[in-house]
């Protein structure tokens, strides 16, 4: 039995779709009024929980679940100690820095970044040697530079509609980001033939 | 039997002796060893002569400093480190062998580790690594630091896309690529491991390592231990301190590692140290919280009495109860609410009646 842990929404169901078109499907999660949170099919060796996007790692990290999907973005904010077994190429989107077009940087001031990602934005301009000013927010990040609340805000950008909306423009790419199938270390060892199955059914069936 | 009591016959067994410390350690041990530490919080007092002490973070450091002369040495003490933003004091066992480090020793601590794990739980997987391999590897890549960075942490969590694609970006050699992808992707056993990378290792220093590794293989086949030890290069260690072999062990029912060690020569010549040496540390912590909480049963009888009843009697009772081996203890009627779990629970005439008295 390999237990997987789908994050809630849609990239859980383009994931499950993949899983459940590789051999591994579980009817039961697509009953879109159950209240279940755990789905199993016993003939397929396979148990499925919904979670959140961002806890995703930590059920793989601490072994609740042998192997996860998670967002790359979650993998860099948090650092989980688990094995990145494949990019599944779905979910694709860039993590950046945005502002409006006109703000130039003063360098006599740290910078200010809104975020909801701190530890992401802090490595990004350590990186080029930029001092800043963390604000950690857990939404509506486009609306810190518009109140002046932050110079800058480091998100994720899918198409770009809600910067522009907001006359916003990406000014850097910190990172190109993709869901990833994930492995809880030790799970690798012991249930070793059983996750190499299931990386290889999600290989074949990726888009790249 | 404990787990701590097993773990000392194991060691004393192989004739490792027993090692005792004091909590405390001078200050100045670990501001000079920093990187070596997981943290460099500690819990630090002054002394009542103005000297700055600390609560032993980890038990090898003190070790090294205490040591004079080849030992081999075996612990079951208590570190104090910072966890979730508060201090723990943590249980920790562990190994040390200190001297001339040679083939043989090596395997023995190797070995040593494998049987401990099997204390824990019969199935478990020891996994190898060979920092100085890992650093020849680089050097032979010749990457940029920041690039070697890049792909430490790859092979650490078997990233085999990002080596791919290093690869088509040119990064790395179409060959080296291909062997990167190998390391990264390699969970396989010790011996048939090895014997698969000898064919595909062209620089000196990595065909040295693995004909060293390769006699280790041996000396672990001798101690009977082989079959549960991997080759996977994807153990984190700090390159600084560890030069050689690095190993960490897991078993099934615990889903993190429950055991690290590996060669620390370059440690021993930082604290200027003539000798070689190689050791682990069990994380007994780990193995306690990851016990299963529920107890069956609080003991085997409950002997239930009243404030009426003889007390000299109810002692006599209890004496003889518990001297034939039973876990046993007298409950007071108003006091027994069926929240503790006994196997059995007898009024005192039932007890009485069974014991004979």
């Amino acid at each position: 039995m390999i237990s997987v842990a789908l994050p809630k929404g849609r990239l859980g169901e383009e994931v499950y779709a993949l899983l459940a078109d590789a051999g591994y499907s579980c009817d039961e999660i697509l009953d879109k009024k159950t209240r279940k949170l755990v789905f199993e099919n016993k003939e397929h060796t396979v148990r499925y929980f919904q979670v959140k996007p961002t806890d995703v790692a930590v059920y793989v990290e601490r072994g609740a679940a042998d192997v996860g999907i998670a967002g790359k973005d979650i993998l860099m904010e948090y650092s989980p100690d688990v094995y990145e077994l494949l990019d599944l190429g779905i979910g694709k989107c860039r993590m950046c820095i945005a502002g409006f077009a006109e703000f130039t940087d003063n360098t006599d001031r740290p910078l200010r970044v809104a975020t909801k990602f701190p530890h992401i934005a802090r490595s990004y301009y350590e990186e080029i040697g930029r001092d800043i000013d963390i604000i950690k927010l857990h939404g509506s990040i486009e609306l810190a530079p518009i109140l002046k609340l932050s110079d800058v805000i480091c998100d994720i950008v899918e198409t770009g509609s809600t910067l522009r909306e907001n006359n916003l423009v990406v000014r850097e790419e910190v990172a190109k980001i993709s869901a990833r199938f994930i492995a809880n270390k030790v799970s690798f060892r012991f249930a070793n033939e059983e996750i190499l199955k299931m990386k290889n059914a999600l290989e074949n069936r990726r888009v790249i | 039997m404990s787990l701590e009591t097993k773990l000392n016959k194991l060691f004393a067994g192989y004739g490792y002796q027993k090692f005792r410390t004091s909590k405390f350690e001078e200050y100045d041990l670990y501001a000079e060893n920093r990187d070596f530490l997981m943290s460099s919080q500690l819990i630090t007092f002054t002394d009542l002569d103005g000297s700055l002490l600390a609560l032993k973070p980890d038990i090898t450091l003190s070790i090294i400093k205490s040591t004079t002369q080849p030992r081999r040495l075996y612990y079951n003490e208590k570190v104090y480190r910072p966890r979730d933003h508060h201090f723990r004091e943590i249980p920790q066992a562990g190994v040390e062998c200190i001297g001339s480090v040679d083939l043989y020793r090596e395997g023995e601590v190797i070995s040593l580790a494998c049987k401990a794990l099997a204390c824990i739980e019969e199935d478990y997987v020891l996994s190898i690594s060979h920092a100085g391999f890992l650093k020849a590897l680089m050097e032979h890549l010749n990457l940029s630091e920041k690039y070697s960075g890049f792909v430490m942490e790859a092979l650490c969590g078997k990233n085999t896309d990002y080596i791919r694609s290093l690869a088509s970006e040119n990064i790395l050699k179409e060959e080296d690529g291909e062997l990167l992808f190998n390391l990264a992707e390699m969970y396989v056993p010790f011996g048939e491991g090895i014997r698969s990378l000898k064919k595909r290792i062209s620089f000196a220093e990595g065909k040295e390592i693995l004909s060293e590794l390769s006699d280790l293989a041996a000396v672990l086949d001798g101690f009977g231990v082989l079959d549960h030890v991997y080759l996977d290069f994807s153990l984190k260690s700090s390159m600084e301190y560890y030069n050689g072999v690095i190993f960490q062990g897991s078993v099934r029912s615990i889903p993190t590692y429950v055991l690290s060690g590996g060669r620390y020569d370059s440690l021993m010549k930082k604290m200027a140290k003539p000798f070689e040496a190689i050791g682990f540390a069990v994380y007994m912590d780990v193995v306690e919280n990851s016990r299963s909480t529920s107890k069956n049963y609080d003991g085997d009888l409950a002997v239930i009495y009243t404030a009426k009843d003889n007390p000299k009697l109810l002692a006599k009772l209890i004496q003889a109860l518990a001297s034939s081996g039973l876990r046993v203890n007298a409950v007071r009627k108003e006091e027994f609410d069926g929240n503790e779990r006994w196997k059995r629970v007898l009024t005192l005439k039932e007890a009485r009646k069974e014991a004979g008295i």
